[in-house]
């Protein structure tokens, strides 16, 4: 099943900017049919997804609805304060939730690169350079989920250091996520600590809302509360508390709650 | 989905938004994951209070019975008009006071202990004073009534304390309200010894005088000015010894006010009961259980400033209740860890497998 043949589950193929004979992208190869790339971070089986993590996200995205009395946005960076926070985890739970559940087109993008931590590029797949160099290639990039046809992939792999800055703001790049958000339904970054990364910030330019994901016991709140500010006017989905272990017996808790 | 693969959701913080339920959780959340070290001090001081009541040794204690109707130390009371009754303090009360006070001072003490044969083992260090300052104590028993109690180790020293600590505030009382007649009997005396060296100086000048003159012929006279020089050095003579006679009545006036005054400070209390050598010591269970119940209690006001400590100090997010001061409570949400995740879907499938085995039909369990 190639990429134009599926588009934006709301458009038809003929919408698809993929199919725009200006666009630069309108000759580019489909995406296999069951395309059995190894890829560079495994997307989860959806199956394979613990229930406590897509619970709670699926509360986080139905309380957002219930809340806006929209749909879901289009671009979604999932981001932390810290590393190591959890955030590649939640990312492709959240890609693989909307894609499975919400019948949606997803692409989850692996933003690992602005700070250089990304697994190496797969043999034989275009890595970042080569998609802004010439974008037509995007399909050859995009690995699919092998259960999940709606769950598409982005790992473009390292780029080199000097290299990252630029990209960020070039007319290039953002030409590449707007081919994204206007292909897909919902795209999923994987973004980097913004506390540690300022390309992170510039990243959520980019993105609709964002969705932290704070490790319980690690990230201090003054830490998120400055994360959140920096991501300021972004708005934010809601913030993901990862490995939370309270001791508190439930008796107890239920008095808290009282 | 079954009810307990609910708990993380379930375990998810409370709905409030307030500051003080953030710390409540993070308080209970702070103590109940480290309980086994928030616990620790109260079981070592536990402990340290049963080996304390352990060693502690059974005390003999003896009692006297004191009563008191004035205290000649102390200024007449009374309530006027204006006057605030409840500054009222009864004789008992006042005499209680004045022998806890003398107690407390290190020279009182130690007049008390050498007379209850402690002072040798006070001065080669074998016993502290403050150890004999918290054995003796005098405490009202009533309005004109007090004891004075002391504990020792064996009951003769128990005895001793008491009994020397009321000679000692009897001899303290005496030679307090004696003071003025002392200084005054000293006074005199003292000026006694001048008057009577002045009065030998004049006895002697009139001897001198008189010997140096010629002996008188019978119907002679001495000349005018020798009986004038006579009549001066006798009269120098009688001027000091009327101060002599005088200086003597002031010093038996001061010696007799002495005697008076200390008649009276011995009027103003008499010992009712007598002090008695005790013959079996004082139970010691209540003050063992004081003893460990003070050091658990300790324990746990350090566990206290411990747990307070450590949840000031620890600024991580402990609980969405944290959040909740700027995100909406409905923007959170939390997740266990998957090790927790996978142990409880173990147990579950495991609880699964076993549900099915029994419920299989015999036929193919047989099978």
């Amino acid at each position: 099943m190639s990429l134009t043949m599926r588009g934006r589950s709301e458009r038809s193929d003929d919408e698809s900017v993929f199919d725009d004979a200006t666009d630069a992208t309108a000759n580019v190869p489909a995406v296999p049919q069951g395309s059995s790339l190894e890829l560079a971070s495994p997307m989860p089986r959806y199956d394979d997804l613990p229930w406590e993590i897509t619970e709670s996200l699926r509360t986080i995205v139905n309380r957002y609805e219930l809340r806006t009395a929209d749909s879901l946005p289009t671009s979604i960076a999932v981001t932390s304060a810290l590393a190591g926070e959890g955030v590649t985890t939640m990312s492709q739970a959240l890609a693989t939730l909307i894609a499975q559940e919400m019948g949606r087109f997803v692409c989850w993008v692996d933003c690992g690169w602005l700070t250089g931590r990304t697994g190496a590029s797969v043999a034989g797949q275009p890595d970042l350079l080569d998609l802004l160099d010439d974008l037509a290639q995007i399909h050859s990039a995009f690995q699919t989920a092998p259960d999940l046809p709606g769950l598409i992939s982005l790992a473009p792999g390292p780029v080199p250091e000097s290299k990252r800055n630029l990209i960020v703001r070039s007319p290039a790049f953002e030409r590449l996520l707007r081919v994204l958000t206007q292909e897909f339904d919902h795209v999923v970054f994987d973004l980097p600590p913004v506390l540690s990364s300022a390309n992170s910030l510039a990243m959520l330019r980019q993105a609709d809302a964002s969705l932290f994901v704070v490790r319980h016991r690690s990230t201090t709140v003054a830490q998120l509360r400055r994360a959140i500010d920096s991501t300021q006017p972004t708005p934010n989905l809601g913030i993901v508390i990862n490995r939370y272990r309270t001791s508190i017996p439930a008796r107890v808790r239920r008095l808290l709650d009282a | 989905v079954s009810s307990d693969t609910l708990v993380p959701v379930a375990a998810a913080p409370p709905r409030s938004t307030t500051l003080g339920r953030a710390f409540w959780w993070r308080l209970a959340d702070n103590f109940f994951r480290r309980s086994i070290w928030f616990l620790l001090p109260v079981l070592a001081m536990g402990a340290f209070g049963v080996m304390q009541a352990l060693n502690t040794k059974a005390l003999y204690r003896t009692s006297a019975t004191l009563s008191a109707g004035s205290n000649p130390l102390l200024p007449e009371q009374s309530v006027n008009a204006g006057g605030d009754a409840r500054l009222w303090e009864t004789p008992g009360a006042q005499t209680a006071r004045i022998i806890g006070e003398r107690l407390g001072t290190d020279a009182f003490l130690r007049d008390v202990a050498e007379s209850a044969g402690l002072g040798e083992a006070l001065e080669s260090g074998l016993i502290d004073i403050d150890v004999v300052r918290a054995s003796v104590w005098a405490a009202d028993s009533g309005d004109t009534l007090l004891s004075i109690n002391a504990t020792w180790e064996d009951p003769k020293t128990s005895f001793e304390l008491v009994a020397s600590t009321i000679d000692e505030y009897g001899r303290y009382l005496t030679e307090t309200v004696t003071t003025d007649a002392v200084e005054a009997e000293a006074f005199w005396t003292e000026r006694l010894d001048t008057l009577q060296a002045e009065l030998s100086v004049a006895e002697e000048e009139l001897g001198d005088y008189a010997a140096s003159l010629p002996p008188l012929r019978e119907g002679q006279d001495y000349p005018p000015d020798v009986t004038i020089n006579i009549e001066r050095l006798s009269g120098n003579l009688e001027a000091v010894e009327a101060q002599v006679r005088e200086t003597e009545a002031q010093i038996d006036t001061a010696v007799l006010t002495q005697s008076q005054q200390a008649t009276e400070a011995g009027r103003s209390y008499n010992v009712v009961d007598q002090p008695r050598q005790p013959e079996a010591p004082e139970s010691t269970l209540m003050k063992k259980a004081m003893l460990v119940v003070s050091f658990v209690l300790m324990g746990f006001v350090i566990a206290l400033a411990a747990l307070l400590l450590t949840t000031a100090l620890d600024r991580s997010i402990a609980s969405a209740a944290d959040l909740s001061g700027f995100v909406g409570l409905g923007q959170i949400a939390t997740v266990a860890p998957l090790k927790q995740v996978r142990g409880r879907r173990r147990e579950r499938s495991r609880g699964e497998r076993g549900r099915r085995a029994r419920n299989r039909p015999a036929a193919a369990g047989v099978a």
